[in-house]
């Protein structure tokens, strides 16, 4: 009985570790895959309920791109994207 | 709804807190996960959730009737009833048009060309994969190596599962039964070996595999003809990685998935391009499907028991079936033929009788033999994904003539696609169970740690990956 209890108290913790590990991931890629938001958002079918998502999307990106994790995100592409050109000679 | 999916990483963030949030009622946890399996599966194909409700039902009460009948006929004739109606489900969504197809081809052969019917049936994702779950089900029950279910819902969820639904590991009744029976529970380990599992499996196939099929394997495939041969061999090791990062990658996060909703599944892929003999190889690759293949084919047909004639002609059977599995063309039969060749070819070297200095020789192999075999085996390998990943024969035969021709201009293996092949080729030989190893470094961090490494590695590998998505090589078995 006291193994089940200290086993399910366990459970609920790393439970709530994983939800946290999960909000932060989500976080992160809001920050700096605001691009990816926008796409996303343009991807939903068109109607009165996706048009503010839209709208909502757009702003952050541009929020993101003044303050910096966007142009971070958009180097680091670039940077791979040179590394794919190099040739052998 | 593929795994790399923003979609399924909202499903499944939805179905982790539904699922979990019922830990204290068995019976709703259940019905919440299998209703998340259906959701999955219909994801795709909303018309085929039936027949995966059929497949179920059909197992089920195969397995009622085997466990409850006392005459041992009744249980064997409800055995092969069940295996015949798996196996036609089967047969009709994804070999009725191949064979028609074949029948044509034959008749114009022989002078008796006929307009037959062209059936263009579409395939339900994953058919290949609960087909063969629920088969070793009913086997199993008829065995008595595991008791049949009273909950259809147990079994309905044994076989719809989502995170091994569409491309395995085929998961055997006998392991996940049982976990369904005990209170679930989240330990450390299984949250952070979830997650390890989960990255590595994304930057497998969203980095390794979607590089190496986007920019190097199709195109070379699609005209080896315009490439030199160095092109030619770098692109099939490229295959060689792009599908075992495609496959493993898949089975990682299959694995990873379950961990978080505190299942355990078994591994599926164990390095397998470090094996140094097909058998070995078998041991190391898509373990579930040659484990199932052994244990419902190999050994029923009589194994290796009845003298070397009959094990070699076993061997045969199981690979050309094990071949035919992957797909509805004669390309694969002969890539399960290469390799009952090799592997009966193996077992005939083994059975020589090898002086003293020979058999002391064998107990530990020099450096450069080990090497060597690991070299042969790793190209033998490659040779059968030529005709495993070509369209067909001609385009077969079209790439290894080309190979042949010896030319050296490298065009399509860019210097970074060469350093993905070397650098994942060179992977397989890390030490074994490094990301075992790994997640349990991971368990004494604080959750703020794990939560951030967590992060920061999804970040990079969205960053670094290419921009679309190949599919599934898996997902059209």
């Amino acid at each position: 009985m006291e193994h089940e209890k200290s086993s399910k108290d366990t459970t609920s913790v790393n439970v709530r570790a994983g939800i946290v590990i999960f909000i932060a991931a989500g976080a992160v890629f809001a920050l700096f895959g605001s691009n990816e938001l926008v796409s996303m958002a343009y991807d939903l079918p068109e109607n009165a309920w996706t048009a503010p998502l839209v709208s909502t999307a757009e702003d952050w990106h541009q929020a993101m791109q003044a303050l910096g994790p966007a142009a971070a995100a958009q180097a680091v592409r670039d940077a791979v994207a040179e590394l794919r050109l190099f040739g052998w000679s | 709804m593929l795994f790399p999916t923003p979609e399924f990483a909202l499903f499944f963030c939805v179905v982790f807190c539904a699922s979990w949030a019922a830990i204290a009622r068995p019976q709703t946890r259940k019905f919440i996960l299998l209703g998340a399996s259906y959701f999955f599966y219909g994801y795709w194909d909303w018309r085929f959730m039936g027949l995966l409700a059929f497949s179920s039902a059909v197992n089920y009460l195969a397995g009622r009737i085997i466990a409850d009948a006392s005459a041992s006929v009744v249980r064997r004739r409800t055995l092969i009833a069940a295996i015949a109606i798996n196996l036609s489900v089967l047969a009709g969504f994804k070999y009725a048009g191949f064979f028609m197809t074949s029948l044509g081809d034959a008749l114009a052969l022989a002078g008796l060309e006929r307009d037959l019917p062209l059936l263009q049936i579409v395939l339900p994702v994953g058919i290949s994969f609960f087909t063969f779950q629920g088969i070793s089900y009913v086997v199993d029950v008829y065995r008595e190596e595991t008791p049949a279910v009273r909950s259809p819902v147990d079994l309905f969820l044994y076989i719809s599962f989502f995170p091994q639904l569409v491309a395995g590991p085929i998961v055997r009744a006998a392991w996940f039964l049982p976990q369904l029976e005990q209170a679930p529970k989240l330990t450390r380990a299984a949250l952070c070996l979830g997650l390890t599992l989960i990255l590595l499996g994304l930057f497998k196939k969203m980095v390794i595999a979607n590089y190496l099929a986007t920019e190097l394997v199709d195109t070379v495939f699609i005209d080896p003809a315009g490439y030199s041969s160095l092109d030619l061999l770098v692109a099939i090791y490229g295959y060689a990685i792009q599908i075992y990062c495609d496959f493993s990658g898949y089975s990682d996060i299959a694995i990873g998935v379950a961990a978080l909703l505190g299942y355990s599944f078994h591994r599926n892929f164990d390095q397998p391009y470090r094996a140094s003999s097909l058998q070995d190889f078998w041991r190391r690759w898509h373990i579930s499907l040659s484990q199932w293949l052994r244990d419902y084919l190999y050994k029923p047909l009589g194994g290796s028991r009845f003298g070397r004639t009959s094990t070699y002609r076993n061997l045969a059977i199981t690979m050309l079936l094990g071949g035919i599995w992957h797909g509805a063309a004669w390309t694969f039969i002969v890539w399960g033929a290469i390799h009952a060749a090799v592997l009966a070819a193996e077992r005939a070297l083994r059975r020589r009788p090898q002086s003293t200095e020979a058999a002391h020789a064998t107990i530990r192999p020099h450096f450069i033999v080990s090497a060597g075999k690991i070299a042969l085996t790793f190209h033998i390998v490659c040779l059968s994904w030529i005709f495993f990943r070509a369209e067909d024969f001609a385009a077969a035969f079209s790439y290894l003539h080309q190979l042949s021709v010896l030319s050296t201009e490298l065009i399509a293996a860019t210097p970074f696609l060469t350093a993905l092949v070397i650098a994942s080729l060179a992977a397989q030989f890390l030490p074994a169970h490094s990301v075992e190893r790994l997640s349990a470094r991971l368990e004494p961090l604080p959750v703020v740690l794990l939560a951030a490494g967590f992060a920061i590695s999804l970040l990079a590998i969205d960053l670094v990956a290419p921009e679309g998505m190949a599919p599934f090589i898996y997902f059209q078995f």
